[in-house]
């Protein structure tokens, strides 16, 4: 009986591997032309383009990274209860507390107060929070002892009070990336086949970055007469840093964050789950409800999820409305709001590793 | 014996006074006070071909700095200094480097007899935390010379592109109004 189940499995492998390989080269093809292109745009127009990406991506990738993270959620926390409650008690803490920088902004340059402090603290828990969390990971595996990351986490804050505002820099132009590791998670899960092509196609990155860098340092400056495209340049790390070009810094800058907006809104959705798990399960749209574990559980939440992706949906409308009445002040307002879904990424990219 | 002591006294006397008519050294001329260095920002330079007259514009921010800046001590502090001079930050960041290595020292001692990768991985840590700390006090010059931005400023200005650069604001005591000094080597030139 084994046998002859070894021979179909066999069987279906060999039938399978042609499949395998057309479907592998289609992914390459794929990744590398949205990469090329995405740097082209990138370096040739990069204010327009950010503008644009912007307002079409930025709202709905925040949507499908709720619905991701919702699949994610076990429908009871069990021995992770102590790990989502410090997660979800964290983003909403330092979420708060992110919004209210501003205020803190005002009250030091009123009262004397060093601001680059106010932002050391704010990175300090930041770092300390996810240390905790790959902390608390590494205890639920066995094999694996992350206790690691509490001084590793302890020399990174004793690095962010030296220069905190470079540190700030630094998330911005690493949270991109993040996309790319929850892609390759997803991958090792999902489509194993795939995983050594797709890190062979990030080697092309740090080529296409260097690349960049080194057409765009010779150019001249962006024309940032304007409020908005004065925030952008801002926004890039052209203040901190007046040695380089303003031009190369928004560019790269916004060719990771395309990457970003395409892991999320293209590349996860469309990589549906194991061909092998879903051969007898249809899948489901992306906008069904039941495509959420948490929602078709028989013990789950389908109410909540509903509504959790139909307020998402409605704060997408009203970002799309903002932007088209108010583009600067919608900007601003997004990415101060949008530090929760940075946060969210971590304690989500912990389960998956 | 009289004589020799005479003309001895003679020649010692005759001396000092020779050098008594040496003139007086000139004075050296007095040395300019150093310009103090108050901030480094950025620095753009417009032609444009329909103003009548050279404007010299600064932001909120810059101004507000430079404000700061000056109230508060013109310095000659470089990057470097700055961030290790600032004494309440410093502390802070000693203070976690020191939990750093306490923790990795205890992590690394519990997990002594477990395997060889810890120990790296300890080692790393430490090596990481000392040399990136080091690294900023010892003030690495990275990136390319400030002068190489400002080497296509000449063919800018005929061309009536814009030019942008790095720049130091200084206070210097001589001289009326502002001036602006900026590189204009070669660009071909690799010497330097």
């Amino acid at each position: 009986m084994e046998r002859t189940a070894d021979l179909e499995l066999v069987a279906w492998r060999a039938r399978r591997q042609p499949h395998v390989q057309t479907s592998s080269r289609l992914f390459v093809g794929t990744l590398l032309a949205c990469a090329l292109v995405s740097a082209l745009f990138a370096t040739s127009l990069p204010l327009q383009v950010s503008i644009v990406t912007v307002f079409l991506f930025a709202g709905p990738h925040n949507w499908f990274e709720l619905r991701y993270f919702m699949q994610r959620l076990p429908v009871r926390f069990g021995k992770s209860r102590n790990f989502f409650l410090t997660a979800f008690g964290g983003i909403f803490l330092l979420t708060v507390s992110f919004i209210s920088l501003p205020l803190w902004y005002n009250a030091a340059t009123s009262r004397g107060w060093n601001w680059p402090n106010i932002l050391a603290g704010w990175n300090s828990l930041l770092i300390l929070w996810v240390g905790v969390l790959v902390w608390m990971r590494g205890k639920q595996k066995l094999r694996r002892d992350w206790s690691w990351a509490i001084p590793f986490a302890f020399a990174l804050i004793s690095v962010n009070w030296l220069a905190p505002q470079f540190f700030s820099l630094a998330i911005v132009y690493l949270h991109p990336l993040v996309a790319l590791w929850f892609l390759d998670r997803h991958l090792r899960r999902t489509r194993p086949e795939w995983v050594r092509s797709y890190h062979h196609c990030l080697y092309l990155l740090p080529v296409l970055l260097g690349a960049m860098v080194w057409y765009l340092s010779q150019e001249t400056v962006l024309p940032d007469d304007n409020g908005l495209f004065w925030r952008i340049t801002q926004h890039a790390g052209a203040e901190l840093l007046p040695g380089l070009s303003p031009h190369m810094l928004v560019a790269v800058h916004l060719f990771l964050e395309i990457l970003h907006y395409g892991v999320w809104l293209f590349a996860l959705p469309l990589i549906a789950a194991n061909p092998l798990e879903t051969k007898h399960k249809p899948n489901r749209a992306i906008w069904d409800v039941k495509s959420v574990p948490l929602a078709r559980h028989p013990r789950g939440f389908p109410r909540l999820v509903t509504l959790a992706l139909l307020l998402g949906a409605i704060v997408v409308v009203i970002l799309w409305f903002g932007f088209s009445m108010d583009y600067s002040t919608t900007r601003d307002i997004y990415f101060t709001l949008a530090i929760a879904h940075v946060l969210a990424e971590a304690p989500f990219l912990l389960r998956m590793i | 014996m009289k004589t020799t002591l005479t003309l001895v006294l003679l020649i010692i006397g005759t001396v000092t006074l020779a050098r008594a008519d040496i003139a007086r050294p000139e004075p050296k001329p007095t040395q300019p006070s150093p310009a103090k260095h108050v901030i480094s920002t950025g620095l753009e330079i417009v032609p444009d071909s329909k103003t009548y007259n050279a404007r010299l514009q600064i932001s909120e921010a810059a101004l507000k700095e430079l404000r700061d800046a000056t109230s508060g001590g013109a310095t000659t502090k470089s990057f470097g200094q700055r961030i290790t001079g600032s004494a309440s930050n410093t502390i802070v960041a000693g203070l976690f480097l020191f939990l750093s290595i306490s923790f990795g020292g205890v992590w690394l001692a519990r997990s002594s007899g477990k395997t060889r990768s810890h120990k790296a991985v300890a080692a790393i840590l430490v090596a990481c935390a000392t040399v990136s700390t080091a690294a900023i006090i010892a003030q690495g010059n990275a990136g390319p010379p400030p002068s190489y931005l400002w080497r296509n400023l000449t063919k800018n200005l005929s061309t009536g592109k814009t030019t942008r650069g790095p720049i130091d604001v200084e206070i210097v005591a001589e001289g009326d109004g502002i001036k602006l000094i900026v590189p204009t080597r070669d660009a071909s030139r690799t010497d330097d």
